[in-house]
């Protein structure tokens, strides 16, 4: 009977909390912010360079987002813990730096100042990763 | 100066995503561990050097991270569903 599939279905469409992922995009606009802010690097003077920026940045912001809608419908499905969270948190973080690289073939962005908070994110899930291996917290 | 800082940065973040994946030794893992190392790589290349080649090394490292982010998420989901906990 359907009304059995809804409780499969329901935590699908709800991967993680609503404040998660509230705080998963701001980080996310925060780094586009930053990267729009600080020493831009002048866009692209070809076309080639800038299409190669475009499909880098648009492959990235998709690996983000389809790592976070992964993480969000299997670790974080039935609540999940402190360490996947703050991955999922890492791969929406993530595409803020692959929108601005996308970005950066048409305005000034400093993208290597996106990619390093990038990594700061990913260093800091990796850290929670670790404690959650060491304490299973 | 933010060269160095930059280079330490992804240095180590590849470092702990070694360190996360010798502990918890999934498939996912050394994935993750790929993307995130181009992503770190990508850093190193661009703020090492402003050399038109470094710029296009840079967005074939960041492709190449975007695709390892997605294969990493492809396991996840199937070894999710192998176990019998399908998403849909």
């Amino acid at each position: 009977m359907k009304i059995f599939i809804v409780p499969e279905v329901y935590p699908y469409l709800m991967p993680a909390s609503l404040s998660l992922r509230a705080f998963s995009v701001l980080s996310a606009c925060a780094i586009v912010v930053a990267g729009a802010l600080y020493a831009p690097v002048p866009p692209p003077g070809d076309r080639y360079q800038a299409w190669m920026r475009l499909a880098a940045g648009f492959l990235l912001a998709l690996g983000s987002l389809t790592l976070s809608r992964a993480i969000g419908g299997t670790f974080l499905r039935q609540g999940g813990n402190g360490a996947f969270k703050a991955l999922y948190w890492a791969g929406l973080a993530s595409a803020g730096a692959g929108l601005s690289e996308a970005l950066s073939a048409f305005y000034s962005m400093d993208v290597p100042l996106t990619i390093v908070l990038c990594t700061i994110a990913y260093s800091a899930s990796g850290l929670v990763l670790l404690r959650f291996k060491k304490w299973g917290k | 100066m933010d060269t160095i800082y930059y280079i330490i940065a992804s240095a180590v973040c590849a470092g702990i995503f070694l360190l996360v994946y010798r502990s918890l030794r999934a498939p996912f893992f050394i994935f993750l561990l790929a993307a995130v190392s181009a992503i770190a790589c990508a850093s190193a290349a661009q703020s090492y050097t402003s050399d038109p080649g470094a710029g296009a090394l840079f967005d074939i490292l960041l492709a190449l991270g975007g695709a390892g982010l997605a294969a990493a998420s492809l396991t996840l989901t199937y070894s999710f569903r192998l176990a019998g906990d399908s998403l849909d």
